[in-house]
């Protein structure tokens, strides 16, 4: 069988990174040189798509979204049929903060799907206060989802994030 | 050398004739000129969003699946089409978008078009 995860989140949150490091074959790459200051040199402009194979029965499609709004025509299709959703949000970074509130309502995110959310960067410093606005987004609108702070470059959180999806589909 | 993109719009047009829309857009998707054809209205906005992602799969389609380099996307309808090709304006990578009126000639649109794409690599343009 397989299924569509989405990995959204604003830009910088590590999207593209965390879709690189869990597909098993190359991933698709369409990220292009920044041409304004968005604190990184390169963003993704089409789609990042990866490919994880979890058994010898599932296999994963990792769909991650370019994180500027201007592109959000490529999230309205990443939406169709997800099976889950992964939100990353960058540690201390206000704008970040408050695009979690948006994406929900964009992806219709509710307790029926398993999603997953990664609090990223949290080695540059503590996340303490990053997870408690999260909570308190996620509380406003009655969901509770499982909050991790990770670092998208390792292996190590990226499969605690594919492990806990598929742990919440299960128990589902 | 100087140039106005008003000016290459008008100078396509005559060869290519009732062209709906041209314009220039950086690669992540930033509007820096765009001319419309009378009467036709686009979201500058979207059709420089939308450039920016087609020309980035397609540049991993010709890359990751063709192993070779990408040079244009057509897009066809029964209302004409939309191109896209790679060039460079003043140093850096840019998309040149244009939507045709109906009948389009495809050969006639893809020669005049790199003609342009070449000549924008070495001008500075002023949007009048
Ligand atoms: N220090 C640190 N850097 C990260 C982390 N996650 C991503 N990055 C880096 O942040 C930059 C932006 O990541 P990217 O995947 O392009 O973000 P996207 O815009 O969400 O796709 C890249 O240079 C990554 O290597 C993290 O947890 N810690
Ligand atoms: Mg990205």
């Amino acid at each position: 069988m397989h299924k569509k995860v989405a990995f959204i989140g604003s830009v910088g949150s590590g999207k593209t990174t965390i879709i690189k490091n869990l597909s098993s074959d190359e991933a698709l790459d369409t990220d292009v040189e920044s041409s304004v200051d968005i604190g990184k040199h390169l963003t993704t402009v089409g789609i990042d798509y990866g490919h994880l194979k979890v058994d010898d029965t599932t296999s994963l499609g990792l769909y991650g979204v370019p994180g500027q709004r201007k592109f959000s025509f490529v999230w309205d299709f990443v939406k169709e049929g997800l099976w889950a959703a992964v939100i990353l949000v960058k540690n201390k970074d206000t704008e970040s903060i408050a695009e979690l509130d948006y994406l929900i309502d964009f992806f219709d995110i509710s307790q029926d799907i398993p999603c997953v959310i990664g609090v990223t960067h949290v080695d540059q410093g503590a996340g303490g206060f990053t997870v408690k606005k999260i909570k308190e987004t996620l509380k406003k609108k009655n969901l509770n989802l499982p909050v991790y702070t990770i670092d998208a470059r390792l292996n190590t959180s990226a499969e605690l994030i594919m492990r806990t999806l598929i742990a919440i589909d299960e128990s589902n | 050398m100087e140039a106005s993109f008003k000016k290459l719009y008008e100078k396509l047009n005559t060869k290519l004739k009732s062209i709906k829309s041209l314009s220039l857009t950086t690669s992540d998707g930033f509007t820096l000129f765009s001319e419309n054809g009378n009467g036709f209205e686009v979201e500058t906005d979207k059709l420089s969003a939308v450039s920016s992602s087609l020309t980035a799969l397609s540049n991993a389609a010709a890359k990751q699946l063709m192993k070779s380099t990408f040079e244009s996307t057509f897009i066809e309808t029964s209302k004409g089409l939309m191109c896209m090709i790679q060039t460079k304006y003043q140093g850096k990578n840019c998309i040149l978008s244009l939507i045709s009126g109906a009948n389009p000639n495809i050969g006639q649109i893809r020669f005049y078009l790199n003609e342009l794409a070449n000549i924008l690599e070495t001008v500075s343009l002023s949007a009048e």
